[in-house]
């Protein structure tokens, strides 16, 4: 569901009007409505929500919802010995879709060569990358338990809580399953105020940064590696504030309810290092490769500890998208950590050097991610190979090329995303992520710098087609 | 939360104001719309039927209806700005039109290559005007209009505020046109000259739903009794490109032919002599304007003649 779209507001405020409504007629009668009563209006506005993206969405889901919670029962049921079987067999199930609908078109016409129309274009469920990695992850803790058998409303309000289905974060049964069985409605001023910032900075990363960088974002012009890498550029800053603005408004509305949600990014572009960019991005995927993929491959434990590595980025790359682009991104990533890995004890840069060449690597690798098009990536490749195409003289025609009117948005811009990246690191300092939204004066301006700035032209985020 | 919720009440309303009343751009068109639709109620008071040309800032430019209505073509040129949309420009068009007035669409051919649009601009020009709220002839422009599109294109925008900073800092006039040199019957003039930049010719044509979306305002406009045509705007084409831009507008006058008249410009359109254009390549020096509106007049004549007769 797209947090930023109109109709999304007037369907949860309606959702949220009926409860209250049926609670004060409760209250007015003086009778105790059940106890289940918020976990079954929680689990049917998630739906309800759900539905409204659309039925492919929601069959999907559905289907998921079922063969996880038919795996959870099976898994308990049977002895510790084979539930590793289980799951090799399971995941697989689990998976089927996913693989379906994402990676068909690429494994038949990139894998094994069939002919470019072998398959229709199809639609991909929103989000079924996000909620098939939540029900791998709680099938397999339910195999490390005794025997876990969650009840089935529980389940569908963790599988389905609507601030997170559509684009995570990816939660774990720990910190969420306990929230969703203790669930209630309660509107008090302490949830709202705790939700303010967090809903205040996401639309202003959303609808002020990253919908207004988009019209920049030009990835056709390779007249020589100026225009390629400040579109690089720019698109790195487009996703982090695109898909950092979701998270947090996600964070927001859960807050809303009372739910607490694991904060999705951490301030990334402030890294040091590849190691920490990458507990600072996308910290629930991060977590969940770790802890589902490398560790069980054994970890830094074992000698082949860079396979295991290189073989998480590569997942993750695939994890993003069907296509080579998105391999040779997670491959870049992975080279990266090996190499940070391996020399982490060996090498110290002052900090502003380390955060230089750590932000250079991680912005050119942006490049193979949003460039989908297999053939001119390679161009734009084999431009930013050729030295002559760095002549400054090209730097020159290029900033010409730019309408005098035109540049002075992109420089305000520009300005504020720079401005946002220093006011992350003075929170930091301070010790806490985004800590500066909390200020009444920080809600007041980021408001009011959204309305008054904010993109009126809608565009989707860009982690929903994941 | 509740710092957050006033602070995007106030913050909206500011904004909103903003757009309506002070935005530099919304009030010159203001100006420029009110001194047109006068124009044309007067001439409608009088009983004559006139012509009314609509599109966008090119035939604000190039054709003089004060001139015309002289001559003895009663007529307004309602062009207003083509960055507000087509469904715009329309809207702002029609809200002039009476029964039996002929319609002279005169819209860029690269605007009607796409869907019809309403921009940001359009929809806080038309609240600003008040014609969003019409029930005239303009409605037929304005169908399935999204309450909330239009409240949320009413905040000013990044662009808008980033390039009024910089006029202001640059000590730059706000709008580059001036109310004063909006003439009698709506035409604009401008003193301004800036470089062409050279626009490649491609040869498009005119969009499906356009299409049937201006089939549709003809029948509307036919049931209360008006005639349509469509006039191609002239625009700057270099001289080695004159061929391929004569071709382009040639293929689209021939699509667009099937479902309204075309007015015969003998040029069609295409204008190879840089000096007279202004600031912009469809906008036409004032001396042009009027030599322009002089060559259209023996073409113009017979539509007032079939409407006369028809009225």
């Amino acid at each position: 569901m797209n947090f930023t779209d109109f109709g999304f507001w007037p369907r949860l405020l309606l959702c949220l009007a009926a409860v209250w409504i049926a609670k004060g007629v409760a209250s007015l009668l003086n009778k105790d409505l059940p106890l289940w009563f918020d976990r079954v209006a929680l689990a049917c506005i998630s739906l309800y929500l759900l539905a409204c993206v659309g039925p492919l969405t929601f069959g999907i889901f559905l289907l998921l919802f079922l063969l996880a919670y038919i795996g959870i029962y099976l898994i308990s049921a049977i002895s510790k010995v084979r539930r590793r079987l289980f799951l090799s067999f399971y995941i697989p199930i689990l998976l089927a879709p996913l693989v379906y609908y994402k990676y068909r078109s690429f494994f038949a016409e990139e894998i094994l060569g069939w002919s470019k129309d072998t398959f229709n274009a199809i639609l991909i469920p929103a989000g079924i990358s996000f909620y098939t990695f939540q029900k791998i992850a709680i099938l397999v803790d339910a195999a490390r338990l005794n025997s876990y058998r969650p009840i089935p409303l529980d389940f569908l309000n963790f599988a389905a809580f609507f601030p997170q289905v559509v684009a995570g974060p990816i939660e774990r049964k720990d910190e969420l399953m306990p929230q969703m069985e203790g669930f209630r409605f309660t509107c008090n001023w302490s949830n709202l105020n705790e939700a303010a910032p967090w809903l205040a900075l996401g639309f202003f990363y959303k609808l002020c940064l990253a919908d207004n960088l988009s019209p920049f974002i030009n990835r056709d012009d390779m007249a020589s590696s100026w225009p390629i890498l400040f579109t690089t550029f720019l698109f790195g800053l487009k996703i982090y504030f695109d898909f950092c603005g979701y998270s947090l408004i996600a964070l927001g509305l859960a807050r809303m309810l009372g739910v607490t949600l694991t904060l999705n990014f951490r301030s990334p572009y402030l890294s040091l290092n590849i190691r920490d960019f990458w507990r600072r991005w996308h910290v629930s995927l991060s977590y969940w490769f770790r802890d589902y993929v490398y560790i069980p491959l054994g970890g830094s434990k074992t000698r082949a500890w860079w396979v295991a590595l290189l073989l998480v980025f590569l997942l993750s790359g695939i994890w993003h998208g069907a296509g080579w682009n998105f391999l040779l991104w997670g491959a870049l990533h992975g080279i990266y950590c090996v190499i940070s890995h391996a020399t982490k004890d060996r090498i110290r840069l002052p900090s502003f050097v380390a955060w230089v060449i750590t932000m250079a690597l991680v912005f050119v690798a942006w490049l193979p991610f949003y460039e989908t098009r297999g053939g001119i990536l390679i161009r734009k490749l084999t431009v930013l190979f050729t030295p002559s195409s760095y002549d400054p003289k090209l730097l020159l025609q290029y900033i010409a090329s730019y309408d005098t009117w035109h540049l002075f948005p992109l420089l305000l811009l520009l300005a504020l995303c720079m401005m946002t990246l220093i006011v992350e690191r003075i929170s930091i300092r301070r010790g806490n992520y985004y800590q500066f939204a909390r200020h009444p004066i920080a809600i007041i301006l980021l408001v009011t710098v959204t309305v008054w700035f904010g993109s009126s032209k809608g565009n989707d985020f860009i982690y929903f087609t994941f | 939360m509740a710092t957050l919720l006033a602070a995007l009440f106030v913050s909206y309303i500011l904004s909103v104001c903003y757009s309506i009343w002070i935005n530099p751009e919304i009030r010159f068109w203001k100006v420029a719309y009110w001194q047109k639709i006068t124009w044309a109620h007067t001439l409608t008071a009088k009983g004559k039927p006139k012509l009314v040309f609509i599109g966008g800032s090119s035939t604000a430019f190039q054709i003089d209806a004060g001139m015309l209505t002289k001559a003895g073509i009663p007529s307004v040129n309602m062009g207003m700005h083509a960055g507000m949309g087509s469904r715009a420009t329309a809207a702002f068009g029609l809200s002039a039109v009476a029964q039996g007035d002929t319609v002279i669409w005169a819209f860029e051919r690269d605007r009607l290559s796409k869907a019809p649009e309403l921009d940001p601009l359009g929809y806080q020009a038309l609240v600003a005007t008040g014609v969003i709220f019409g029930s005239g002839p303009e409605r037929q422009a304005l169908q399935d209009i999204d309450p909330v599109n239009v409240l949320n294109a009413l905040r000013p925008g990044l662009d808008h505020c980033a390039v009024m900073l910089a006029k202001v800092v640059l000590r730059h006039p706000l709008y580059r046109y001036k109310e004063k040199l909006i003439r009698p019957g709506g035409a604009i003039t401008t003193a301004e000259i800036f470089p062409m930049p050279h626009v490649p010719i491609k040869p498009t044509l005119p969009d499906s739903t356009t299409l049937e979306w201006i089939s549709d305002m003809n029948a509307g406009l036919a049931a209360i009794g008006c005639q349509t045509a469509f006039l191609i705007p002239q625009s700057y084409v270099p001289s080695d490109d004159a061929q391929a831009g004569l071709f382009a507008n040639q293929l689209f006058l021939e699509v667009l032919g099937r479902i309204t008249t075309i007015v015969p410009d003998p040029i069609m359109g295409v204008q190879t002599n840089l000096q007279c254009f202004a600031d912009s390549p469809s906008h036409l020096k004032a001396e042009f304007m009027e030599k322009r509106t002089r060559d259209l007049m023996p073409l113009l004549t017979p539509l007032q003649k079939i409407q006369t007769h028809s009225r």
